[in-house]
């Protein structure tokens, strides 16, 4: 699943140490997402879209054609 | 120093290890070697415990980023993924190994390659109902 989290977030300033410990999760985990390399929890992906305050959909974009495991 | 959680779970460890030595030492077992041997594992694991939980008292960094480590969703994703892959593994290598030592006539060990195998996916299929229920 794409995402734009990186741009976001360097839109805003932020970096990725602040971010994840904002969300309670360790740098890798933020850095993972932004390279798509994780998807992460309902949970973690609405803290992070409310942190922004941004929807879900804003934040990560899901196409139809993308099932993966 | 603060005893936090890890600190009191290591010294409840280093006992056990020590009580599995000294049962071990009493003339009581009539194999020694399997006790002490388990023993001296527990007491290790909860030397290196002990060791950590030091560690991070005295450095709140650390103790935070460990924290946060033993929280983080990627990480219990990661260690699920890791166990599902172990489980496999272990499923094909017991299968080889059962079929091997049958065909060397080693009978006893093939029987128990091929026993451990029934017990993991019973305990599989048993563990699969009831998260089913709960899930």
């Amino acid at each position: 699943m794409k995402n734009r989290l990186e741009e976001i977030r360097k839109q805003r300033g932020i970096r990725q140490e602040e971010l994840a410990e904002a969300m309670g999760v360790s740098r890798q985990t933020i850095s993972s997402l932004e390279n798509g390399r994780y998807n992460p929890s309902v949970i973690l992906a609405i803290k992070l879209a409310r942190y922004f305050g941004m929807n879900v959909e804003e934040i990560f974009l899901y196409e139809e054609a993308q099932d993966e495991a | 120093m603060k005893h936090n959680k890890w600190f009191k779970i290591s010294v409840v460890e280093i006992l056990i290890g020590i009580a599995v030595n000294l049962l071990a030492f009493t003339g009581l077992v009539k194999d020694p070697g399997v006790l002490t041997g388990a023993g001296s594992g527990i007491m290790a694991v909860g030397v290196a415990q002990l060791l950590k939980a030091a560690r991070m008292e005295a450095n709140p960094e650390l103790k935070k980023r460990i924290e946060t480590a033993s929280k983080d969703e990627r990480y219990a994703f990661i260690s699920m993924k890791a166990k599902e892959a172990a489980f496999a593994i272990y499923l094909m290598i017991a299968a080889v190994l059962c079929l091997a030592w049958m065909l060397m006539g080693n009978r006893e060990a093939g029987t128990l390659a091929g026993m451990s195998i029934c017990l993991l996916v019973l305990l599989y299929a048993v563990l699969f109902r009831i998260l089913a229920r709960k899930y």
